[in-house]
């Protein structure tokens, strides 16, 4: 569509004038090809990789590309997985900051994002996200458990998936350690902010999530959006058992 | 020849003009310098809202200091591919005046002076606020970064812009001509809307509420996204199911459906409903604008071109009368019919 030369007679090219922007040479044509078979590859490759993540991990197929097209990927800001409400919209998360101070003020709580004090929405939207991010990034503070040996009796394949189970484990702490370090900074430096602003001695943070509304409840009106019971504050420490 | 042999190079040689005719046929201006204006003036207004409260965000004691963003943009291997030159600067001594540079770069995008050179150092400065801040980013900046690398690859700034006006003005402008370059960057931008919507398409196919068709009534009623109070729907449960079985099979299949000059209409007036949604009730004006900005170059330039000639006729009549005398002709011609504005 977009291709087709618009058919009013004066607005199309004068042949002399625009002869190198309509006709190139075959070698050129050949490496643009290649150019742009490498960046549309590359737009395609990081949403793929993000589609082929599940509970065992990425498909390694993906895997492989992403190794070869990460540093293409990253340093033109593709890396997006394109999941917009998606695979369901899910509960909003906030973060909830109490700021001491060392002079015996009294504390200031407060929550961000905030509707009232960012604006306009855009500003807000900045914010939100950088709840969202926080919460996306948190890892628990301790790794699960690491796996017990077998038995002395214990068989020859109890014994190879052990191995793999301690293999894995290892490839598992970097993972954590990565993730954590990540979650840490971001909580830090959301902190260290909200100390600066305010002059306060201490801050502290807290992830909540505010449920959404289930149609039930709007419709027999039995729960507002904004009741108090629909926001829950996520623990730093899962309880005993949990997963997250 | 033997005939599959001679149906495999027969095929390969569709292959081959089909490429060639799908990239490298030259286009005409229009739909990129649209874009230019729309898209550029949405990237501009984005940097200007980081003007309110600049050092919360790029000063030393800001939500995301330099070093923080260090860590977070490392790779788990520690390599770091995210670049920034905001990454070097936090005083607000530097931070402030490149800030102000970077407002003028995008605004003489918008208005299409030097234009070459600005999308270039548009694209930079969309990015680098991408990687300064990637805990603040949204779909906005995704699709305006899509914007800004694809504006620098075509000639956006050969009409509607400052520097065809002052090619006009001074008799040296020549004739507004299509060119490969615009047609690679139309086409990009029309690929990775597909490669955007299909996977956004997928994602949703993963989910149990956008089959179940409640999807659209949980986007509603989640507060901190609402900007319209749309709860009333949840009586309407058949018409939230419609709305949320139309946005996963528009999604998916707007990567097939959007090339087809039947179909092109209704993929397109969908983009319209759905951004235009996101934008009036999920409190996304941004987001939901940009979209409708990017659908935009599935739009032929004789379509843009006449539609921003009858939308712009009062304008060219207003100026034409007024310059009548020294300048009547090039001004006007700026913003009608860019054949009147060819050298002949």
């Amino acid at each position: 569509m977009t291709t087709r030369k618009p058919p009013a007679a004066g607005d199309g090219p004068r042949q002399s004038e625009s002869q190198e922007a309509t006709t190139i040479s075959w070698q050129l044509k050949a490496l643009l090809s290649a150019l742009l078979a490498f960046h549309v590859t590359a737009v395609f490759w990081a949403p793929l990789m993000f589609a082929s993540s599940g509970p065992q991990g990425t498909s390694p197929f993906a895997e492989a590309g992403m190794a070869v097209l990460r540093p293409y990927i990253g340093a033109m800001f593709l890396d997006h997985g394109y999941a917009f409400f998606a695979p369901d919209p899910g509960p909003s998360h906030l973060v909830r900051y109490q700021i001491e101070f060392a002079d015996g003020r009294q504390p200031i709580v407060g929550r961000f994002p905030d509707l009232k004090t960012e604006q306009p929405r855009l500003l807000y939207h900045r914010h939100f996200m950088m709840a969202e991010a926080l919460n996306n990034l948190y890892t628990p503070p301790q790794m699960p458990p690491e796996p017990s040996p077998p038995p002395l009796t214990a068989t020859k394949a109890e014994q190879a998936r052990y191995r793999a189970q301690r293999a894995a484990y290892r490839d598992d702490q970097q993972r954590f350690a990565y993730a954590r370090r990540r979650y840490e900074t971001m909580q830090t430096a959301l902190a260290e902010h909200l100390k600066h602003r305010y002059g306060g001695s201490k801050v502290t943070l807290t992830r909540v999530e505010h449920r959404l509304g289930e149609p039930g409840e709007v419709r027999d009106g039995v729960r507002r959006l904004d009741d108090p019971d629909s926001y829950t504050d996520l623990p730093e420490v899962p309880p005993r058992g949990a997963s997250r | 020849m033997n005939p599959l042999a001679s149906a495999a190079k027969n095929w390969f040689a569709a292959v081959v003009r089909g490429w060639d005719r799908f990239w490298f046929t030259p286009a005409q201006p229009h739909t990129l310098a649209l874009l230019r204006i729309l898209g550029g003036g949405m990237i501009l207004y984005t940097h200007l809202v980081w003007s309110i409260n600049l050092e919360a965000f790029l000063g030393p004691q800001g939500w995301l200091p330099r070093g923080a963003t260090a860590v977070l943009n490392q790779t788990a291997e520690g390599n770091i591919y995210a670049w920034s030159y905001l990454a070097w600067v936090d005083s607000p001594a530097l931070v402030w005046p490149l800030h102000i540079a970077a407002l003028i770069v995008l605004a003489m995008l918008v208005a299409g002076f030097w234009t070459r050179a600005t999308s270039i150092l548009a694209f930079v400065i969309t990015l680098s606020y991408c990687h300064r801040l990637p805990m603040a980013m949204f779909g906005l900046d995704q699709i305006n970064a899509l914007l800004a690398m694809y504006l620098m690859v075509g000639r956006s700034g050969d009409v509607w812009s400052v520097d065809r006006w002052l090619a006009t003005r001074k008799h040296a402008a020549p004739p507004i001509a299509p060119s490969i370059g615009t047609n690679i960057a139309i086409r990009l931008i029309q690929l990775h809307m597909c490669i955007i919507y299909l996977f956004g398409g997928i994602g949703k196919m993963k989910g149990v509420t956008w089959w179940d068709g409640t999807a659209t009534w949980y986007s509603f009623s989640n507060l901190e996204y609402q900007s319209l109070d749309m709860l009333w729907t949840v009586h309407y449960p058949a018409v939230l199911s419609l709305l949320t079985h139309i946005t996963v099979f528009w999604e998916t299949f707007y990567c097939f459906l959007v090339w087809n000059k039947i179909t092109r209409p209704i993929c397109l007036a969908l983009a319209v409903a759905v951004h235009g949604g996101i934008a009036l009730f999920l409190g996304m004006k941004t987001f939901g604008l940009v979209m409708i900005i990017a659908n935009m170059a599935f739009l032929s330039p004789e379509f843009v071109h006449a539609t921003v000639a009858l939308l712009c006729r009062p304008f060219a009549k207003l100026l034409a009368r007024r310059d009548a005398v020294p300048l009547g002709p090039p001004r006007a011609a700026f913003l009608t019919n860019p054949s009147s504005t060819s050298r002949r």
